[in-house]
């Protein structure tokens, strides 16, 4: 298996592949070291830092302790006990800050162990704080029993001394002293002056805090005795030496009192060491917390360091090593896949150039290789369709001339055709117009029919009307008839009273009697009156229902005329339906005509442009002697299909139908041989 | 008496039909003319008797001329009437209705005019008719209406009519 035999694929997949597992690589290595360094520097942070700053505050607060005790020990002023008591508390609190650093923390081993050491020196420096007081207030208990032992020296003293001075003035008046006098004197003063030479060592001793000054000051109680031994017997009087002996016990007492304050004040300093050493002690543990703090923080810096060197130098040499393979990779993908391109690129450009001779390297395996083999059998098969569009373009042209000859055929047809449709056509539209007019006819018929009826049923209603008037006339007539009657009556009753009454009547009667003529007169028109209204009124029933019968045939005659009227609507939208076919068979003759014509051009176009096809397939160079044997086995079939025209007119007719819809061209034998019989 | 003197003075006559022909009387023996009117029919009356009418108060037995001249019944027409005749019987005047066909006219004719009824040929009875009279070529048979009406049958009327007043 070659290289070059990889799928393209799989060649790009294992280049980057290796440029992706370095990358990884690397960027694992690296967020490793980094993790580590946040690590170590949490560490710092959480651990070192923090024991840094609790021992600091330590130290800080249990130097101002220090301060505050030794300030109070000096002034004796408890404020600054005070506070050095508060720093004290502040210091046990970081202390107990400092423990739990120690429990939480996992680096810092040595800190417990100071942490312990500390907590002892801090008990010892509480119990000293709390002795210190009491201590102080010995010392000064001390002090005041030497002052009074002092002042009671130093009154006995003075009292004796001031006895002889009395007594010496006194015998100096008389005249006569002795020397003894002198010498006691001289012993009192020094008992005076030594005392004051130990109070004042003792001072200074106190304010030098000089304990050996202290005891050197007590040496001099040994001159004080021999003083008081050699004043003893020179002193003769009860009450000097009751005085002496006071001045005596005061000089014991205060000898005393200074032995005591020596000593307390040497346990004063004593535990001022001790306290001081404490605190030293302490200062030097945190120091050394300290300072084991920052020499870790610093040797984890300089591991820091040094990790992140060796990171750098590792990304550096890995991202060298991968933009050396990188550009190795891409050198040799490219290459494996260019180059066979380049070779299908020259093939390409052959067929482009209508070379279907062209042949390219097949052996590969990948992308490529199946790439050319496709390519070759493209070439093979456009061989082969080339030859046979040849063929089929040779064909095509003799078909098409063919072709053009029957569509000429079939153009004179339809054109015959459409001209007896022309005439078909005017006859129908002649007919449709008779029956346009017969409809129009019947239509007014109907209305003058319809209006008759109306106009004879309106007659008949006056009819009706005039015969109830009649016998209206006829009822009026009697009334008159009646009174005519009555004036006979009248009449002739006066005629008889007036024939009656004689020739005094006479008058009368002419009167009467023409009274009863005009009566009969008007009797007798009346009669003749309703006589004739009944004439007429029978007439006029007559003529009534005469009329009345006569309405229905009327209307039956409408209806008949209108459903003549219908009919004829019905024949003259049939007969404009015809003319509508007639005309659309025209048309269609018309198309007919007119396609066949472009049939018979379009045939030509046909073969020119087979001829065309055959000068534009000659582009294509296909090894002569192979064609040319293909073509020759080729041609009987040509000819065979050329035996056969029709079927192919059907079909090229088919298509182009198919191609333009809208015009109607069917060109099949049989409709050819109704062009014949039409 | 005094109507007998008029009656010689006076020559008018009342023509009236019955049927076709055509009779007169007296206006002397004429009280009135009336038309038709409604006839209340008289229980158990003969034949020619047709009933009693209101007249004025009074009332008036109806006959009917036409059965007493031995014709058919009359046939009420619009000009059917009823003449209101005074008659003397046994001397006596008394009312009655004669129905007649139709009233004609009055009529003066001289007794020159009057011709005597012929004794043969007359289907009525002679007695009843005083003459004929010929006016404008027709003959009027000249009735005695006293005559007429005076027979035997006419007695119970007669009776009928003293009884009225005093009921």
């Amino acid at each position: 298996m070659n290289f070059q035999d990889l799928k393209i694929g799989t060649k790009l997949s294992v280049g980057f592949g290796a440029l992706i597992a370095i990358a990884i690589t690397l960027g694992l290595l690296a967020v490793f070291n980094m993790s580590k360094m946040r690590q170590e520097s949490t560490i710092i942070d959480e651990e070192f830092l923090s024991e840094l700053d609790i021992a600091s505050d330590m130290l800080l607060s249990i130097q101002e302790v220090a301060q505050q005790m030794t300030a109070y020990n000096i002034s004796e002023d408890p404020q600054y006990r005070r506070l050095g008591e508060k720093g004290f508390s502040d210091f046990k609190n970081f202390a107990s800050q400092a423990q739990a650093l120690a429990q939480r923390a996992e680096n810092l081993p040595q800190l417990q162990a100071s942490l312990n050491d500390i907590l002892a020196q801090a008990a010892t420096i509480e119990s000293l704080m709390a002795d210190a007081a009491s201590q102080l207030a010995n010392i000064n208990q001390n002090r005041q029993g030497m002052d009074q032992s002092a002042t009671f020296y130093m009154d006995n003293a003075h009292s004796l001394l001031n006895v002889q001075n009395q007594n010496m003035a006194e015998e100096l008046a008389r005249g006569g002293t002795d020397a003894s006098r002198l010498e006691k004197i001289i012993l009192i003063n020094n008992i005076i002056d030594i005392g004051n030479e130990v109070r004042v060592a003792n001072f200074k001793a106190q304010a030098t805090r000089d304990v050996a000054a202290l005891k050197a000051a007590l040496g001099k109680f040994e001159q004080m005795n021999q003083y008081f031994a050699q004043l003893k017997p020179l002193v003769i009087s009860a009450q000097n030496i009751a005085e002496l002996e006071k001045t005596q016990a005061a000089a014991v007492g205060y000898s005393t009192a200074m032995v005591a304050f020596a000593a307390n004040y040497e346990a004063l300093q004593a535990s001022n060491k001790e306290f001081n050493t404490a605190i030293d002690q302490i200062k030097n543990t945190v120091a050394a917390l300290n300072q084991a703090a920052i020499s870790e923080t610093q040797a984890i810096s300089k591991s820091n360091i040094s990790l992140i060197d060796s990171s750098n130098a590792i990304m550096l040499v890995g991202l060298t090593l991968a933009a050396i393979f990188g550009f190795f990779l891409a050198y040799v993908i490219t290459r494996s896949i260019n180059q066979p391109l380049q070779e299908g690129v020259v093939f390409a450009t052959r067929l482009a150039e209508g070379d279907l001779t062209a042949k390219l390297d097949t052996a590969r395996k990948d992308e490529i290789g199946d790439l050319a083999k496709a390519m070759t059998r493209m070439v093979d098969k456009l061989r082969d369709i080339i030859t046979n569009v040849k063929q089929s373009a040779e064909n095509i042209s003799s078909a098409g001339s063919q072709m053009s000859a029957k569509s000429q055929q079939v153009s004179q047809g339809a054109n015959e055709q459409a001209s007896s449709t022309e005439e078909v056509s005017s006859s129908m539209e002649q007919m449709s117009s008779n029956i346009q007019q017969n409809t129009d006819n019947a239509q007014q018929t109907q209305r003058i029919a319809q209006k008759a009826a109306q106009d004879i049923k309106t007659s008949s209603d006056n009819v009706n009307r005039t015969v109830s008037s009649m016998r209206t006339i006829a009822e009026k007539i009697s009334i008159i008839n009646e009174i005519a009657f009555q004036t006979n009556i009248l009449a002739l009753n006066a005629a008889v009273e007036a024939a009656r009454a004689g020739e005094h009547g006479k008058g009368f009667a002419v009167v009467a009697a023409e009274v009863r003529k005009l009566a009969e007169r008007s009797q007798n028109a009346a009669a003749e009156i309703d006589e004739l209204s009944r004439n007429s009124v029978d007439i006029a029933e007559t003529s009534g229902k005469l009329l009345e019968n006569v309405v229905p045939d009327i209307l039956k005659t409408a209806s008949l005329v209108q459903e003549i009227a219908a009919a004829s609507l019905e024949q003259n939208s049939g007969a404009g339906q015809i003319n509508n076919a007639i005309q659309q068979l025209n048309q269609v003759t018309q198309q007919n005509a007119a396609a066949a014509e472009e049939m018979a051009t379009s045939s030509e176009e046909l073969s020119s442009q087979a001829e065309q096809l055959s000068d534009v397939m000659s582009f294509f160079n296909l090894g002569n002697e192979a064609v040319r044997s293909r073509a020759a086995s080729r041609k009987p079939k040509a000819r065979a299909i050329a035996h056969q025209p029709v079927q192919h007119i059907v079909f090229a007719g088919n298509k182009s139908k198919a191609k333009s819809a809208g015009i109607d061209i069917d060109l099949s034998e049989a409709h050819d041989d109704e062009y014949e019989r039409f | 008496m005094e109507t007998e003197k008029k009656s010689s003075q006076v020559n008018s006559y009342l023509s009236f039909k019955l049927g076709d022909e055509l009779f007169a009387a007296h206006v002397n023996k004429v009280l009135n003319i009336l038309e038709l009117v409604k006839i209340t029919q008289v229980p158990k009356a003969p034949d020619y008797m047709k009933g009693v009418i209101n007249l004025r108060g009074n009332v008036l037995p109806v006959i009917d001329t036409r059965v007493k001249f031995g014709m058919s019944p009359t046939q009420f027409t619009k000009n059917t009437c009823i003449l209101v005749l005074s008659i003397r019987i046994d001397g006596e005047s008394v009312d009655l209705g004669a129905l007649v066909d139709s009233v004609q006219e009055v009529l003066e004719v001289e007794d020159a005019n009057i011709q005597p009824s012929p004794s043969i040929g007359s289907k009525y009875k002679s007695e009843f008719i005083i003459g004929m009279m010929k006016v404008k070529e027709l003959f009027i048979m000249l009735l005695d209406m006293d005559r007429v009406f005076s027979s035997e049958e006419l007695v119970m009327l007669q009776a009928h009519q003293d009884l009225e007043p005093e009921s």
